[in-house]
């Protein structure tokens, strides 16, 4: 299977080479970069390691999408708008890890996904996805007695809050107690806040040095707590999700698919 | 329906005896306490700061049984093989609420279950239930990558270790992983324990101060964690887990039961 990497020279974007080269039935074929960096021309092997692979950086990133069998794309929202129409005139699977999308972001992979298959997870790791339909399952059970509230923290770097992940725990427990998260979220609390409102889902939002990713998610009740906690150590493990959502992509369908899907948690 | 409680002058007996006190008064049939407590013959409701119920507690447990439609036990284990006899012999549903039950006693228990409904579950607490439930999912969906480590903290005054609850989540994990508990569980690390053995499941014991009870456990692979964790913030959880308990195994048919049959988590 062809796999190419969008946006290639970065932090992510070298952890996904690196796990495509390892994967078994897998072809690295190409990489992009944006226009003008630095890395456009050089070779793709020197950005992981000594060894030349004969492929270069690329700035056209249509030409690798017409080459490639599955797109993998860990960029910005707007470059993610722009590849999800390049897979769907190309006819290429697309893995989307992109976060901080908007609605009208994510409507630009729902088209793309009426003509080729899409991952789009916001978090690629097994581990997450897992703690996602525990999420959903233990709001069912417990019930309104348990406030919930969900707490990450991520690296300095991190320029949206709550993460994806963080949201899309939300939307999983949201959906646990039949209701949109959106009508329930509660991500400030500042000043007089008054007494926690029932049924909200609070956020809250930690940054700082280099910490990868942790997760929880807290059912608290008089007299007891239940926490879901997910820690990253290594940013790996999404890379290695993302390429598992390519492979599986292979002879699929049209269609939105997530992370549950590629594990079979759907 | 009513209820007894066995062990009423002990923390536990006294904090569901308080509870029953406070809102289901009616339900109220007896307690008893050993022959050698100072408490012998108080006045049920005195012994809780209440007004007096005109029930005493009684050194008999039988007398207590014969009048109770369903006991709850929270008297010592050698006490509660001796009750589940006598539970069985007068057709009186037992909710046992000991810990730290050998084989032999556990045994008494599986008896009784066969002429009486009895409700055995290493916690009583809703959360708890939750977490077992949990547990045994995520051991069977992660697979033996991830490592399985249980950590437990209690109040100074407990004599058993690991907790009931601890062993419970362990077994919980194990049977995730198709294998009985005793052939993976490694509960003491000291001096040169060589690298972690592949496959074992892991107990850490903490004790101190006036901690109700948390539990965690961690499943830890390359790459990244899952813990999931309970915390008791009160033991009237257990209290109210355990009427909870007796209510809803009143007119079941003779068996075993556990917390999640209750919780309909099964």
């Amino acid at each position: 299977m062809k796999i190419a990497i969008v946006g290639c020279a970065g932090r992510m974007g070298r952890m996904l080479l690196t796990e495509v080269q390892a994967a078994d039935g897998c072809q690295l074929i190409g990489g992009t970069g944006p226009s003008g960096a630095p890395e456009i021309g050089s070779d793709i092997g020197l950005l992981i390691g000594p060894t030349p692979l004969g492929i270069t950086v690329s700035d056209d990133a249509e030409a690798v999408f017409a080459a490639a069998d599955a797109v993998i794309d860990f960029t910005a929202p707007d470059a993610t708008v722009a590849h999800a129409a390049l897979a769907a005139k190309h006819n290429t699977a697309l893995i989307v890890g992109t976060t901080g999308l908007s609605a009208s972001h994510q409507s630009a992979l729902d088209e793309a996904a009426k003509s080729v298959p899409v991952v789009f997870a916001p978090n690629m790791s097994v581990g997450v996805n897992l703690l996602f339909a525990l999420t959903q399952k233990v709001a069912a059970t417990l019930g309104i007695d348990y406030d919930i509230e969900i707490v990450e923290m991520h690296h300095r770097h991190k320029v949206d809050a709550p993460s994806g992940t963080a949201l899309g725990l939300g939307r999983a427990a949201a959906a646990g107690r039949g209701v949109a998260l959106d009508a329930v979220k509660e991500t400030v609390r500042d000043g007089h806040t008054g007494a926690r409102e029932a049924g909200k889902i609070g956020f809250a939002t930690l940054r700082g040095g280099d910490v990868v990713g942790d997760h929880t998610v807290i059912f608290a009740s008089e007299g007891e707590r239940v926490e879901l906690t997910h820690k990253a150590s290594s940013r790996a493990i999404f890379a290695r999700g993302a390429v598992r959502a390519a492979q599986w992509c292979n002879g699929r369908p049209a269609g939105l698919y997530s992370m549950l899907d590629v594990l079979g948690l759907a | 329906m009513s209820i007894g409680i066995l062990g009423c002058t002990g923390r536990m007996g006294q904090m569901i005896l308080t509870h029953l006190v406070q809102h289901h008064r009616s339900l109220i049939a007896g307690g008893s306490g050993s022959p050698n407590s100072t408490l012998a013959g108080q006045d049920l409701g005195r012994l809780v700061g209440a007004d007096p119920l005109g029930l005493t507690v009684d050194t008999d447990p039988a007398r207590v049984m014969a009048r109770a439609s369903v006991v709850i036990d929270c008297s010592s284990p050698a006490a509660t093989a001796h009750h589940a006899a006598l539970a069985a012999r007068h057709g009186t549903a037992l909710v046992v609420a000991t810990t730290g039950l050998n084989a032999q006693q556990q045994q008494a228990v599986f008896d009784a279950a066969r002429s009486v409904p009895v409700i055995y579950t290493p916690n009583l607490s809703p959360g708890v239930s939750v977490l077992i439930a949990l547990t045994r999912q995520v051991a069977a969906t992660l697979g033996p990558d991830y490592d399985i480590e249980i950590v437990e903290m209690h109040h100074r005054h407990k004599v058993d270790a690991p907790s009931g609850t601890a062993l419970g989540l362990g077994e919980a994990a194990a049977a995730g992983r198709g294998q009985p508990l005793d052939a993976l569980k490694e509960t003491v690390r000291d001096g040169h324990t060589g690298a972690r053995n592949s496959g074992t499941i892991g107990f850490a014991t903490l004790r101190g101060g006036d901690v109700a009870g948390d539990h965690s456990v961690i499943f830890a692979s390359d790459g990244e964690r899952l813990e999931l964790s309970h915390k008791a913030s009160s033991r009237a959880l257990f209290a109210h887990g355990a009427i909870r308990a007796a209510h809803w195994c009143g007119d079941r048919p003779p068996g075993l039961y556990s917390m999640l049959d209750v919780l309909g988590l099964t």
